[in-house]
């Protein structure tokens, strides 16, 4: 039990501090460098019948979609520091070997 | 083609770290200094008188458990169902400890009521924790073995339903659907009960050690029998006291 919550915890750990770099060393030679501006020729531009939603790839994303992509990027971040934060309070509860309340209307004497 | 003798090295060194990462995550899982090795060795430990060593908790492991008037069998003298009436596994404070058979405080009427239970029937864990209740000066206190770490202001009980004093202990800890009720935040049950009342709100005349919606009635008598501690107290304890921590009350 102990074991397993210390690899969860690891495991949070782990894809915290290297969730943002996945990539293998043989799958790119620079994983941080952006795409190439030659692929964004008309030439290499797929078809509008073959893109399926009709958008253009090369397409510089707007201040919009930058914005809603950094909330998305923020709640995912928060949502993250939440479930750690909530595994380390269950961690410290088990420790000191303190009960979980159980909700329920007491009926003692008060 | 048979492998080459680099080969084997290469392998075997290979299955030797794996093997030493394994070892050492099993060494990482292994229980604190101070928490019993096994079950077994917690049952080896013989007294259990409460004091800076600590005392010893069992928790029944099936849906019941019979407790006999003496160790070895004879009379059953309760059988107590797992979980509790408020869906708690039930636990015992371990007065004495003899291998097979363990004497145990009960959460029964009259108050300090003790009965034997076989010690395959529970788990056994451990606490330094306690806590001391001085009716007369309205203070509570919690020890660490012998370092005292908590100390607060109690409300007691009125003249006609007073706390009696007494050896208990924490059997469940409830979260009242109302935090702003008269139980507080929290509520720790205790294994004693009301000398006066046999009944109290549809229950038993249970005592509790509990929070309170009305901290200014702090340091004086105005309960029923239970024992009231600020919100911060009785929070505090939730988050560090175990059930089956030793509660002693006197005036």
């Amino acid at each position: 039990m102990r074991l397993k919550n210390y690899l969860i915890v690891a495991g949070f750990a782990a894809a915290a501090l290297f969730g943002g770099s996945p990539a293998w060393a043989g799958q790119s030679d620079d994983p941080s460098a952006a795409p190439a501006p030659s692929e964004c020729s008309a030439d290499a531009a797929p078809a509008p019948e073959e893109s399926g939603a009709g958008t253009d790839p090369c397409e510089v994303p707007s201040e919009e979609a930058l914005a809603e992509e950094e909330a998305l990027a923020e709640e995912e971040a928060l949502a993250l520091e939440e479930a750690l934060a909530e595994e380390e309070r269950q961690r410290e509860r088990e420790e000191a070997g303190a009960p979980e309340p159980m909700p329920a209307d007491p009926n003692y004497t008060g | 083609m048979r492998p080459t003798m680099s080969a084997r090295s290469t392998r075997a060194l290979t299955s030797l770290t794996a093997a030493a990462a394994l070892a050492a995550l099993t060494a990482c899982s292994s229980a604190p200094a101070d928490e019993p090795a096994t079950e077994e060795a917690a049952a080896d430990t013989a007294g259990n008188g409460g004091g800076a060593e600590g005392v010893e908790i069992a928790t029944v492991l099936g849906d019941g458990i019979d407790v006999r008037a003496e160790p070895g069998g004879g009379e059953v003298l309760h059988t107590l169902g797992s979980p509790n009436d408020f869906g708690v596994d039930r636990t015992f404070l371990v007065e004495r400890n003899e291998g097979e058979w363990l004497q145990v405080l009960l959460p029964v009427r009259p108050n300090g009521t003790t009965g034997w239970v076989r010690s395959d029937e529970v788990s056994l864990t451990s606490t330094e924790y306690r806590v001391e209740i001085d009716t007369g000066d309205f203070e509570f206190t919690v020890l660490d073995g012998d370092e005292e770490v908590r100390t607060g202001v109690i409300g007691t009980g009125e003249g006609e339903t007073p706390t009696p004093e007494g050896r208990y202990y924490f059997t469940e800890l409830l979260q009242p659907p109302d935090p702003e009720g008269p139980y507080g935040v929290y509520a720790f049950g205790l294994s004693g009960f009301s000398e006066t009342l046999e009944t109290f709100a549809g229950g038993p005349g249970q005592l509790a050690v509990h929070g309170t919606n009305d901290e200014d009635a702090l340091g004086r008598q105005v309960s029923h029998g239970c024992v009231r501690v600020s919100n911060e107290d009785i929070t505090w304890m939730a988050q560090n006291l175990p059930l089956g921590t030793p509660v002693e009350i006197s005036g």
